[in-house]
């Protein structure tokens, strides 16, 4: 019987909004379970609450109430041994350090993944093949295109091999060769060859067709319906053009 | 093991950064001659000029103001860096990336300072030096182990303030008054470019409550007058009492606040 590797339970989390300071509730009684070895696409329009989600389940974020399990370890007690077996891809290009090169980038993060050198630079090789990533690897972050900095970031949550892969909108500001391509190395490698437990928040409901087992229809900070990929998602069209 | 690598892999990535901005790298040591070379001519103004307060550390300006601004950019970059390096992870998109390691927010804090202070000790050396080569400053008979030991207290005493400093970034983002207020009073009292005994009493009595003042006068005694440690042992005391209260407390302060951005979801933030 396969495990559940990512349980929320009665999860509630209210966030400050950056310039008005209020509270909102990002998150109202969230239950979810992902089970071992699948790929989990939760769908939900801008503002749903997914990237919360995942930052909660990443451990970034403390939640307000509830509960969180990751590999049967309580989130607000093992946050750092979470964050060991967890890889997160968030949207944001900018979290590299642009002055130096990709691989500089990849080797400053396996030492605070607590990789030994020789693992490290194993590791950082075998990324750079399987990513495709050889060519621009040693020049500058700041030189290299969007997709080139979204396939690094794979790269960077991929490096302590973790258990389990949270991704926050994969392909967002690619263009469509660059997301085919993500998409194709999360569903052949990640997946396919690596086995990793992958939760992806997305909008682009043709990107967990062709990428997940399961899925999960959020909106308004819960989780509306989720079941199997080829049960939901005929029902997908409907359930966002009910939020028009 | 894991503690050291994870040392040298920030002072690897901040020196690459720093040196990818060559002519930063380079200006800021020739700014440092130019320093030296202005307070050596503001000394020669007070030449022939008896100052009963620069007695007790030789009864010349120019030596005096050298250690003074030298050992005192140590206070700038351990109150500025916590909180600039938090300030420019927050603005630049990598703290969270740093966060989501297994390495804990205290030690990713202090590491990332660490390259701060190794360059700064390489500007203060070349502060000393220029005085020594260039301006006929004598260091013969300094007493550079006791001087060693007052430079540990007094960069842990002042990172104390650094770090309380970065939690007020953390939750305020911006504004951070303790950073200027720290530095402010320090400058003005602190004895770095005057000695403490020509500010009136009251000004006397703040200046002995501030990490500064201990540590320079501890400094000037070794440097310039060779003292022993004993004879520069209420300086010691007060530095490593500071460490003791402050330290703790400072890093408290600090995991309380990533604890409440953490909570707020406003980590990210800037």
């Amino acid at each position: 019987m396969s495990k559940s590797f990512v349980q929320p339970r009665t999860l509630r989390q209210a966030l400050r909004h950056p310039f008005t300071r209020l509270r909102i509730e990002a998150l109202r009684h969230l239950d979810l379970t992902v089970t071992e070895g699948t790929a989990t696409g939760l769908l939900g329009p801008n503002g749903a609450g997914k990237t919360t989600l995942l930052r909660v389940l990443s451990a970034a974020l403390l939640p307000d109430r509830g509960e969180v399990r990751i590999l049967g370890l309580d989130i607000a007690r093992n946050g750092r041994e979470i964050r060991r077996r967890v890889g997160v891809v968030l949207s944001e290009e900018r979290s590299f350090f642009w002055r130096i090169s990709a691989r500089e980038n990849l080797r400053f993060f396996s030492v605070l993944c607590e990789l030994e050198s020789e693992r490290a630079r194993r590791r950082i090789e075998e990324l750079v093949e399987m990513l495709d990533l050889g060519q621009f690897i040693d020049r500058p972050f700041r030189l290299l295109s969007t997709g080139m900095r979204q396939r690094l970031t794979l790269a960077r949550a991929l490096l302590h091999d973790p258990q389990v892969l949270l991704v926050d909108e994969p392909t967002r500001a690619l263009d469509p060769g660059a997301a085919e391509k993500i998409i194709r190395l999360l569903r052949e490698q990640v997946v396919g060859k690596m086995k990793k437990t992958l939760l992806v928040a997305t909008h682009q409901l043709h990107e967990v067709g062709e990428l997940c087992d399961r899925l999960a229809f959020m909106k308004n900070g819960r989780i509306e319906q989720e079941g199997r990929t080829a049960e939901l998602l005929p029902q997908a069209r409907e359930f966002f053009g009910t939020l028009e | 093991m894991n503690f050291l690598r994870k040392c040298a892999a920030f002072i690897r990535k901040d020196f690459l950064i720093d040196i990818s901005y060559r002519v930063a790298f380079f200006g800021q040591l020739v700014f440092v001659i130019f320093l030296v070379a202005a307070f050596y001519f503001f000394g020669r103004m007070l030449e022939g000029v008896r100052v009963e307060s620069l007695q007790p550390y030789g009864g010349k300006y120019f030596p005096f103001v050298l250690v003074g601004v030298a050992f005192s950019s140590y206070l700038g970059v351990a109150v500025r860096s916590f909180a600039d390096t938090i300030r420019s992870a927050q603005v630049l998109g990598t703290l969270e990336a740093l966060l989501n390691t297994p390495t804990s927010p205290g030690q990713i804090i202090v590491m990332s300072a660490l390259y701060d202070f190794l360059s700064t000790s390489l500007r203060v050396v070349f502060t000393l030096l220029a005085g020594w080569l260039f301006f006929d400053v004598s260091f013969a008979g300094a007493n550079w182990a006791g001087a060693l030991l007052v430079l540990l207290l007094c960069i842990v005493s002042f990172s104390t303030l650094g770090i309380f400093s970065a939690a007020v970034v953390l939750i305020f983002k911006k504004a951070d008054p303790s950073s200027w207020l720290v530095q402010g009073f320090s400058y003005l009292l602190g004895g770095v470019y005057y000695p403490v005994a020509v500010l009136p009493g009251w000004g006397q009595a703040l200046a002995n409550v501030l990490p500064i003042t201990h540590a320079l006068e501890a400094m000037r005694m070794l440097i310039l007058k060779g003292a022993t440690l004993a004879e520069v042992s209420n300086s010691l005391l007060w530095l490593g009492a500071f460490c003791l209260a402050a330290g703790p407390i400072s890093i408290w302060i600090f995991l309380l606040a990533l604890r409440r951005v953490r909570r707020d979801g406003s980590l990210s933030h800037f």
